[in-house]
């Protein structure tokens, strides 16, 4: 046991620490802040703060309606979390598909009711959209999840009283339920972030970053200067400052995690 | 009581729409691998009137490149999860009833681990694994999978064993039972329920895992991930293929997911809860 112990301290160390150190001293001075990395932070922001202010709410309110139990409420949380588990890869190529412009199912519907149908994979501003859509698709149902959980877990009496009281839902919501589940929500705000910002699998398969470099996120940016350009010491380089620009939310976390 | 009934058709709505966002576009794609070539590319896209053919999974699944990644995927996944739960376990048991030195940073390496982005991990891993002469290798890969999901599993293992009261086990021991028998007579068969969830969600994991063997992997150790987000420069026009190969790739999940749902659903909310 002890054994077992030392060795997944010193496996994990020597795999991530030791040789990431080691490469990305020797290289930081070279050019980390290229305006190309610099473009890739902007890109990566953009990506999370657009999907963040759509799965949190829609999240939200889903956990919402489920945790009314109506009937059949179980079937429905099934169905919903369907995507979360799912291949990003398959996923994405499966959107890559639908997001076709001229044989695509989704401009098509999009013609038939009159709106406007991008190209959305050829267009700078609609293929962010467009990873977006896929990212909420996917992940609105983790945040359902963890909501879910957190609002199974509030006591019933004090939204009796406030009922009672004749306070209406929507004052219950934002005095009551959302103050309480302020924990829960930080979290699955810091998990949800985290992920989005090293986002990779749905870029590489949606749009390979392009077009231009609309959507290549420091993901990306980091496996392009490694594996498409050889550079594989600027490519730790990025990725250290990647590590770095990720402290911040990192220390959060745990902050969040003592206090709980 | 109006208002109320009001809500719950509301409630029923939204729901509904929210469901059919979710399964329509699994649904086409089913559709989709289920047509014939011309089928799939027409417009006005057709939802039904089609022939259904199997033509596209025949192609898929005869072509040599894909059945061989599926070999590596299944191997690579299986292997890869039950070292890693098993070395995770013993780990977490550790970890809460044996003063080991070091349990403090432990417990820190744990949490950092589990927010370093992949990416940041896989650039050193490919030198190393290159400098090894260990490049695009199925051992390679499972070591790597199972060293990556490490700490999660710990982690997640953590949650569940913490529930066991350790009076049990105490009275197990005062028996004259030993450590390793008190694990496994005990302790495991009473976090069986987490233990299958902490296992399910590595496997998906592994199953899902396409930045490491896309970096570290050639021709030999290729993964279904990988072999299928080729598709997309191999077979641009061949939508049916495409949609066939998704499909492929996802079942698994599906099925194994929904048969376990109640087990996961703890699984995930307690890995990400108990921090």
């Amino acid at each position: 046991l002890l054994a077992a112990v030392v060795l997944s301290v010193t496996n994990a160390s020597l795999i991530s620490q030791a040789p990431l150190r080691f490469i990305g001293l020797q290289n930081f001075a070279s050019d980390v802040f290229t305006s190309s990395f610099l473009k890739a932070v902007v890109v990566t922001v953009e990506i999370t703060g657009l999907a963040l202010v759509i799965e949190m709410p829609v999240g939200f309110g889903l956990a919402l309606l489920l945790h009314m139990q109506l009937r059949g409420h179980q079937l429905f949380r099934s169905a919903l979390l369907t995507p979360l588990m799912l291949t990003p890869v398959a996923v994405a190529l499966m959107w890559r598909f639908m997001f076709n412009s001229d044989l695509g199912i989704i401009d098509y519907l999009l013609r038939q009711l009159h709106l406007p149908a991008p190209n959305w994979l050829a267009d700078p501003v609609a293929a962010v959209f467009a990873l977006v859509v896929v990212d909420s698709w996917q992940n609105i149902a983790f945040v359902m999840l963890m909501l879910l959980a957190g609002l199974s877990s509030l006591p019933r009496e004090p939204f009796e009283a406030a009922a009672l009281e004749g306070a209406s839902g929507w004052r219950m919501i934002r005095h009551m339920t959302l103050p309480m589940l302020r924990n829960v929500i930080a979290i699955t705000l810091i998990l949800r972030s985290l992920d989005l910002l090293r986002l990779f699998d749905t870029v590489y398969v949606m749009t390979q970053g392009g077009p231009g470099y609309a959507t290549t996120n420091v993901g990306y940016n980091a496996y392009v200067t490694s594996f498409v350009f050889y550079a594989t010491s600027r490519g730790a380089a990025v990725a250290v400052a990647i590590a770095v620009l990720l402290l911040p939310v990192y220390y959060f976390w745990s902050r969040e995690g003592r206090r709980r | 009581m109006r208002i109320r009934m009001r809500a719950r058709i509301a409630a029923y709505l939204v729901l509904s729409v929210a469901i059919i966002t979710t399964l329509a576009p699994i649904g086409w794609t089913l559709l989709t691998s289920l047509k014939d070539r011309s089928d799939a590319l027409a417009i006005p896209p057709k939802l039904v009137g089609f022939a259904l053919t199997l033509v596209n999974y025949q192609n898929v699944l005869n072509d040599p490149t894909f059945s061989a990644a599926a070999f590596v995927s299944v191997v690579v996944t299986l292997f890869s999860t039950v070292i890693a739960v098993a070395v995770g376990t013993l780990t977490a048991y550790a970890f809460l009833r044996l003063r080991v030195v070091g349990r403090a940073p432990l417990n820190l390496v744990l949490a950092g681990a589990r927010l370093v982005p992949g990416i940041v991990l896989v650039v050193p891993l490919y030198v190393i694994v290159v400098a090894v002469g260990m490049y695009d290798s199925i051992p390679t890969l499972v070591v790597v999978y199972a060293a990556l999901a490490l700490p999660f599993t710990t982690w997640l293992a953590l949650a569940f064993l913490r529930e066991i009261p350790v009076e049990i086990e105490e009275a197990a021991l005062v028996d004259g039972a030993s450590r390793l028998q008190v694990l496994v007579r005990i302790v495991v068969p009473i976090a069986a329920p987490g233990l299958a969830a902490t296992t399910i969600l590595t496997a998906v994991g592994a199953w899902n895992e396409f930045l490491v063997p896309a970096i570290l992997s050639e021709s030999n150790a290729r993964t279904l991930t990988v072999v299928v987000a080729g598709f997309v420069s191999a077979r641009t026009v061949d939508w049916g293929s495409l949609s066939a190969g998704a499909i492929i790739v996802m079942f698994p999940i599906v099925v194994l997911t929904f048969a376990v749902q109640r087990y996961l659903v703890a699984g995930i909310s307690a890995g990400s809860l108990n921090g």
